[in-house]
């Protein structure tokens, strides 16, 4: 076996579904009791947020500034200045989207320590369908400078990434899902920056973020029996990208295949490819092929879009052919 | 207020010297807001130490409408944040007089350090966003209250100052919806109402009257005043800062391009260049209040 067994859980096969949603809320309440610089806001969205066991015990350092994203952040921004620590959170699609170029100038080009919280990224946001499922967030917060992007890859990841956050002194975005997912990971600690290898193999490496980590080392059992070594990379931190990990495992194997819930133009993939672009090395791209999504179950969605275990497994099985 | 219109009308030559040698600037919302720029820096209304930009005891102006810098940066200068020597940097290339506000955060182990231009908040220019970020700046000093209260004898105060044009950007009704609903007496808003935008004249293009009525029904205490007499200025923020549970907002009536008779009320000025003839007339009209 060599799934690394110091950041996954042995029984990571049957872990159970946590939502990371739920798990961020009840981390930034345990985070506003340790740090009372630490506020949040959010558009209307904080039962989703679940920021309400926070809102309750903390009500002064808790606010819903309304349907109102742009003004959030500029909020947030103001805040910051000030010495405080604002989690500005809303759905992904709307914030950053609605809120990008607030992001841009109050935020980002102020090195301002605002932390953007994007929950519902990608289609497995299920039934409130297209307007609702941000696939283009990682890359419209990729191209700001100074903007540090985390997509945690389970529960206990994002417990350990918010305190992180708050820790770190600068710009920072969050994106997570809203579905329940495995919860796999050990509570080590979560380092901004480094990517973590949770499986070693020498025939491809997959880079993976997100839902798709426990996915991809499901996968790399299923791939295994047919007698491909799969190495497995959690890519915690989008941006920035750990150079040296990633290129350590590309010129191991060759074969690069990223997989996350966004268009696979602009997101991790492109970053991964951005990076790797100078090294010898063949780089498949797993993600929503410049679609809009639409309602369904996240497991339904992501089998018709192409990014369900199962399609990336033949896809996989091609791309070594070839 | 001798000394405040004295120092307006040296101000204005400055704005039209570093805009014309730049060949870069809003000349026209700059010339009008000359008082309002004396005042508030020459006159005693701010807080601030010139020396220590950062002083948390300070009070903060963010300048949302952030294109009428080169009255801004005149203002610091003449108020010893910066020498007034450099004024003529403007928009250079490497020059801390950028075309908008730009500062931003370090962060050491000491502590946060702001680069860039001493005594600007925020970065604008992009209109809207300096009317939340105002309101964000309130909250947080509100949050410290007690402490800076205790170790100042006062609150800080927080203004805004904005465009009558920038109120075409939706951002600024939620941020003034916000700051009525958070009730914070300690901001202020002032709105430039000197009726000109880029293309037009604002009531010919989107009408905004009856604009007190509207601000007023949105729970801000409201007044109107003439933005080139010091002494309404000064008893403006003075009842502004009198009223307790709800923000003030400041309808400011100013004339764009004040003091040069050709360019004033006439919106093609708001971001002409002035020829070296007009350069040379408009410098002439200035030093004649001089």
């Amino acid at each position: 076996m060599s799934v690394n067994y110091e950041f996954v859980s042995r029984d990571f096969k049957n872990s159970e579904q946590v939502e990371m949603r739920a798990v961020f809320g009840e981390s930034m309440f345990k985070l506003a009791e340790r740090n009372d610089k630490v506020v949040a806001l959010t558009a209307d969205l904080g039962k989703s947020l679940r920021l309400d066991k926070m809102s309750r015990k903390y009500p002064q350092r808790y606010f819903n500034v309304g349907v109102a994203e742009q003004n959030m952040i500029g909020v947030a921004a103001g805040m910051a200045s000030e010495g405080l620590i604002p989690f500005a959170t809303s759905f992904a699609v709307f914030s950053p989207g609605r809120s990008w170029e607030q992001i841009r100038i109050s935020v980002a080009s102020m090195n301002n320590n605002v932390k953007i919280v994007g929950s519902h990224g990608g289609l497995s946001v299920g039934k409130n369908g297209m307007s609702h499922q941000a696939l283009e967030d990682i890359a419209i917060m990729r191209v700001l400078p100074n903007m540090v992007i985390i997509s945690p890859c389970d529960a206990n990841q994002t417990e350990a990434a918010v305190q992180a956050i708050a820790d770190y002194k600068g710009p920072v975005y969050l994106r997570f899902p809203r579905m329940a997912s495995r919860n796999f990971s050990l509570k080590a600690e979560f380092e901004i920056g480094r990517s973590y290898v949770y499986r070693e193999g020498g025939d491809i490496s997959i880079f993976a973020t997100g839902v798709f980590v426990w996915e991809a080392l499901m996968l790399a059992e299923e791939l295994s029996v047919q007698g491909v070594d799969s190495e497995v990379i959690n890519l915690s931190t989008i941006k920035p990208l750990d150079r040296t990990t990633l290129i350590e495992s590309a010129r191991k194997t060759g074969k690069v295949v990223t997989w996350e819930d966004h268009q696979f133009v602009g997101g991790m993939g492109s970053a991964v490819c951005e990076e790797l672009s100078q090294e010898n090395v063949k780089i498949m791209r797993v993600g929503v092929e410049d679609k809009f999504g639409e309602s369904g179950e996240p497991d339904e969605l992501f089998e018709k879009y192409g990014i369900s275990r199962e399609k990336v497994k033949s896809k996989i099985i091609d791309f070594l052919k070839a | 207020m001798d000394e405040i219109d004295r120092s307006s009308w040296m101000m204005r030559r400055d704005v039209l010297r570093l805009v014309y040698e730049s060949k870069s600037g809003h000349l026209a919302s700059s010339l009008g807001l000359a008082e309002f720029f004396s005042t508030m820096y020459l006159g005693g209304v701010m807080r601030y130490d010139s020396m220590n930009p950062l002083w948390e005891g300070r009070d903060r102006l963010i300048v949302s409408n952030g294109h009428v810098v080169p009255i801004w940066y005149t203002a610091l200068a003449y108020s010893g944040f910066f020498p007034r020597e450099n004024l003529l940097n403007y928009a250079e290339f490497s020059s801390m007089l950028q075309g908008h506000p730009h500062v931003h955060f370090e962060y050491k182990s000491e502590g946060v350090n702001k680069v860039g231009f001493p005594g600007i908040e925020s970065n604008s220019g992009s209109l809207g966003q300096g009317v939340s970020y105002s309101v964000g700046v309130a909250m947080g000093i509100r949050a410290k209250k007690r402490s800076l209260g205790s170790k100042y004898g006062r609150v800080p105060h927080t203004y805004c100052l904005m465009s009558d044009a920038e109120l075409q950007e939706g951002q600024t009704w939620e941020a003034l919806q916000l700051s009525v609903v958070e009730k914070l007496e300690d901001l202020t808003f002032v709105i430039d109402r000197n009726n000109i935008q880029i293309d037009a004249l604002v009531d010919e293009l989107s009408p905004i009257e009856p604009l007190e009525s509207k601000l007023e029904s949105f729970g801000l205490h409201t007044i109107e005043i003439n933005g080139h007499d010091p002494e309404e200025i000064e008893r403006g923020i003075s009842s502004a800062k009198s009223v307790s549970g709800r923000p003030t907002v400041i309808v400011m009536h100013t004339v764009s391009g004040k003091g040069v008779s050709f360019m004033e009320g006439d919106y093609k000025w708001h971001d002409h260049i002035p020829t070296s003839e007009e350069y040379r007339m408009a410098l002439l009209e200035i030093e004649e209040r001089l």
